[in-house]
């Protein structure tokens, strides 16, 4: 197993020069320009440009720039965002820990609500309980998050008067991280419940429980030492997967609540070409990714012995 | 229920869907008059065919001649709210002012990657400022004089003047801020520096040939003085930006590269309380040792961060702010239309436009007679109404509104479509007209249809219908972006007034400057004449040159169309003698604002 582990994360390092190389030439070679986006509608003094280039070592040769960029990056120095005073490193570690805490919620509440809900789905096959859960997640699915958010925040806020409005970030235990937590478990809640439905479903009208049941045993230890037990290790996969989603793909949430996480920081780089802190949250975003997926397999392997042995 | 009676119902059913269907299609009231459609009508003519100088024969046809009728003009678009009525102020510890800021901000008035930064205008003071009306007034310079020839400028500093922490304001201080300011190779970038660029030794300076600007001089410890290359007679109006005012060089310089997050400041508030990074968050309380201006009324001001519009007007509607900066559009166009939130809405337009233009070096636009057929053909008002929903007004001059300067006519070509199309006939491309390319960037930088999206598709549409030329859009992320492969001709950008004067004009449209070399437009006529206005001492000439200089620009199609820019915001019905009639949202009422009881 260590073998396997060490072998894994020596995969990470070809793989983050790879991704780091790309986003670096996109950034360098596509459209947009960090300096011309901070010279706002000054943008064509180009004497004040160049200036900025040279201050921002913009101006040098692509190889050299991507090569101290890597040289101080494995350092732990991102450089210094153009757009926001700000060094890349000091921006990313709060916003990572803001995320993280709300990705660690809502993944909470999504295997809460998404197994639960799912397995109620299953034990009642094809009765209205069952057509209600799936067809409320497929809505909550459906509805894109920038409408549903303010919709709910308008509702909540101004209608029903049950809440200030949720901005920003005042720790995990605040009032104002309730829907934001709960739109992303809306997000991920059908893929929760469906693959909590199909295995559960699958794993009852399995031998081992027609066996289980011919024993004598009642419904309710069939559920929980036969059924769920077997039923868990492709929803675990699932929920590991999104894990890494909730993570990064918290970006409209994170804007419409002004919350000072990884998504909104990558989000405003984006949008303003801010080129260190791109490079710097895209080599994290990466890095969590595989990391995830490292734990994921790993965590495969313990529950289920036929992984181990392939 | 048998067969017959189901067929019989659904055919029931049917008929009344269809009546329901056609009756609904009725009754949705229309917002707006349809836009006058092409008519045929058939008329007679008589054709004679000559040849060989002899009427041979005359023969009467008919023929279909397409008509198209000239549209009602539309009431032009005024921005001007009414000023608030006064009220009883309320007690001190209730004299709170709250609002929140779309993006990030730190309390900085000299390196400005801040994109809205207006509000450092609260925290720090200039050698001069501005006030609502658009007049200069003296702040950290008592007073100041100029020679004869406009080139040597001179300023007292109030010698009474002090930072936050009580420390005195000192040549030096005067002296670091302006230069830290200048200088884009230091802690600024040198974003504002166009109207300074004519300090003597300030080129020098910046290739790096002189450690200092010779032009600025400490004449003795409260007397500081600028020499000019050329005579500029708005300079103090310069010296009134949001930008370049003062900060305590020690402040700085021990405070490192985030010497901001505990600014002193020199203005009429300090900061009490400033967080940035997770939370962008400021709180403003007045600077006791404020002695440069008006004693603010509003005891404590709270900015903060909401980046998401739809947030923000949550906010402010559940009385969590008590004024909605930078509101969406849509949220203005509805209160003028009688929404709710009608008798909230703050509104002036002030000196800077948004605006498309056309590139002057591309064809048909290096053509003089092809521009003003262009201009002709663009319904700015009807495009201000119909698109842009009445929140923006045409530009109808290009020197800054609420200034002595600006002129009570209207300078802008108007909308003439069959003038327009016989201009374009004795154009050099009368016949033969180019594909017309239109590149549009949205303000945000989000590629979405945003509005000016739309007032282009707009645009394209009069011209293909006025002027029967090919026009194609061409959507860009950012307003620098030109790809040289089907380049385009015509550019949507936007541009605030450097200074509040009409040398604005030469900032703007003097040689090889700002938008004149966005365009590429050359006029040395108007460029010359710019350079005399700035260097006339006697304003009301200044202001006659400048209005020419104008009119020669707006008939010449230095821009194709233009809206002035125009400060929306909401505000609490108990905020009083707040106006948005100012460059900087509505921060320079800020001094004159307070809290009315209720």
């Amino acid at each position: 197993m260590l073998r396997y582990i060490t072998v894994r994360l020596l995969y990470f390092v070809p793989v983050l020069f790879v991704v780091s190389f790309f986003t670096f030439a996109v950034g360098f070679y596509g459209p947009g320009d960090p300096i011309r986006v901070l010279m706002k509608e000054n943008w064509n003094d180009e004497e004040t440009y160049q200036i900025l280039r040279r201050k921002y070592g913009f101006d040098r040769p692509f190889l050299v720039q991507y090569g101290d960029y890597m040289l101080k990056a494995v350092q732990g120095d991102f450089g210094r965002s153009v757009l926001r005073a700000m060094p890349v490193r000091d921006l990313m570690l709060p916003s990572l820990a803001v995320t993280a805490q709300l990705g660690l919620a809502a993944l909470a509440s999504l295997s809460l609500f998404g197994i639960g809900l799912g397995v109620i789905a299953a034990l009642k096959q094809n009765s209205w309980i069952d057509y209600t859960i799936v067809t409320g997640s497929i809505i909550l699915q459906s509805i894109p998050v920038f409408v549903l958010a303010p919709i709910l925040m308008f509702i909540l806020v101004l209608d029903l008067r049950l809440m200030k409005t949720p901005s920003g970030w005042d720790g995990l235990f605040s009032s104002k991280t309730l829907l934001p937590i709960f739109l992303l478990t809306a997000l991920g809640l059908l893929v929760v419940v469906r693959q909590t439905r199909e295995a559960v479903i699958s794993a009852r009208s399995s031998d081992y429980v027609r066996t289980a049941r011919a024993k004598g045993l009642r419904e309710r230890a069939i559920l929980w030492r036969h059924v769920l037990k077997n039923a868990m290790s492709p929803v675990l996969t699932t929920i590991g997967l999104l894990s890494s989603w909730l993570l990064t793909g918290s970006i409209f949430i994170e804007s419409i609540f002004s919350i000072p996480g990884f998504g909104s920081l990558y989000y405003g780089a984006l949008k303003t070409r801010d080129y260190p802190v791109l490079i710097g949250t895209t080599l994290v975003v990466t890095l969590i990714v595989m990391l995830t997926n490292l734990i994921i397999d790993v965590c495969y392997v313990l529950l289920d012995p036929r992984a181990r042995v392939e | 229920m048998s067969k017959s009676i189901r067929h019989r119902a659904l055919f029931v059913l049917t008929l009344a869907s269809l009546i329901l269907a056609g009756c609904g299609g009725a009754a949705q009231p229309q917002a707006q008059q349809p836009p006058p459609s092409p008519q045929i009508i058939r008329e007679t003519v008589k054709e004679t065919v000559v040849v060989q100088q002899t009427v041979k024969e005359t023969v009467v046809v008919q023929q279909q001649v397409m008509v198209t009728p000239v549209p009602e003009p539309v009431a032009k678009v005024n921005i001007e709210t009414p000023p608030r009525a006064d009220g009883t102020p309320a007690p001190a510890d209730q004299q709170i002012f709250r609002f929140d800021l779309p993006s990030d901000f730190w309390p900085d008035p000299i390196s400005l990657g801040n994109w809205y930064g207006e509000w450092n205008v609260l925290t720090s003071a200039g050698l001069t400022t501005e006030t609502i009306d658009g007049s200069v007034r003296p702040e950290l310079a008592e007073k100041w004089e100029s020679s004869a020839d406009g080139r040597l400028w001179t300023f007292t500093l109030n010698k009474e003047a002090k930072f936050s922490d009580g420390s005195p304001i000192t040549m030096d201080d005067v002296i670091f801020s302006l230069v830290s300011f200048l200088d884009p190779k230091g802690i600024s970038e040198g974003l504002y520096r166009a109207p300074f660029q004519d300090i003597t030794g300030y080129q020098e300076f910046i290739d790096g040939k002189a450690t200092e600007i010779s032009g600025i001089k400490a004449v003795d410890e409260h007397t500081i003085s600028f020499s000019l290359n050329r005579p500029i007679f708005y300079f103090p109006s310069a010296l009134g930006f949001w930008t370049g005012r003062i900060v305590s060089k020690k402040n700085v310089t021990e405070g490192g590269q985030e010497w901001w997050r505990n600014p002193v400041t020199s203005g009429m508030y300090k900061v009490a309380n400033f967080e940035y990074g997770q939370r962008n968050y400021l709180e403003l309380v007045p600077n006791e040792y404020y002695v440069l201006g008006p004693k603010p009324k509003l005891q404590k001001i709270i900015i903060e961060r909401v980046t998401d519009p739809a947030t923000r007007l949550t906010r402010y509607l559940n009385n969590e702010t008590d004024a909605l900066y930078y509101p969406e559009a849509a949220d203005v166009a509805a209160a003028l239309r009688g929404s709710e939130l009608k008798d909230e809405l703050l509104g002036s337009s002030i000196g800077g436009y948004f605006f498309f233009y056309f590139r002057h070096d591309r064809p048909p636009f290096d053509d003089a007679k092809a521009r003003q057929a262009f201009m002709m053909a663009t319904d700015v008002d009807r495009l201000s109404r119909a698109v842009l929903e009445g929140t923006l007004g045409k530009t109808t001059s290009l020197l800054p509104r609420n200034t002595d300067c600006y002129p009570e006519a209207d300078h802008s070509v108007q909308f003439d479509p069959v003038k327009a199309k016989a201009l374009l006939a004795e154009s050099k491309y009368a016949g033969n007209p180019p594909l017309v390319r239109i590149q549009v960037s949205e303000v945000s930088g989000i590629p979405v249809v945003g509005r000016w999206t739309r007032v282009a598709t707009a645009m394209a549409s009069m011209w293909q219908e006025n002027l029967g030329i090919s026009v194609q859009l061409q959507t860009k992320e950012f307003e620098f972006e030109d790809s040289q492969e089907g380049a385009a001709q015509v550019f949507r950008s936007s541009r605030s007034p450097l200074v509040l004067d009409g040398g604005v004009m030469t900032l703007n449209f003097g040689e090889g400057k700002g938008i004149a070399d966005q365009a590429k437009y050359i006029n040395p006529e108007v460029q010359q004449m710019l350079v005399q206005a700035d260097a006339e001492p006697d304003a009301a000439k200044r202001c006659e040159m400048y209005q020419k200089a104008d009119q020669m620009l707006m008939q010449d199609g230095v821009i194709a169309a233009g809206w002035d820019i125009a400060n929306w915001a909401f505000a609490k019905p108990q905020v009083r003698g707040i106006s948005t009639r100012t460059r900087w949202q509505f921060y320079l009422s800020i001094p004159d604002a307070y809290i009315a009881t209720p």
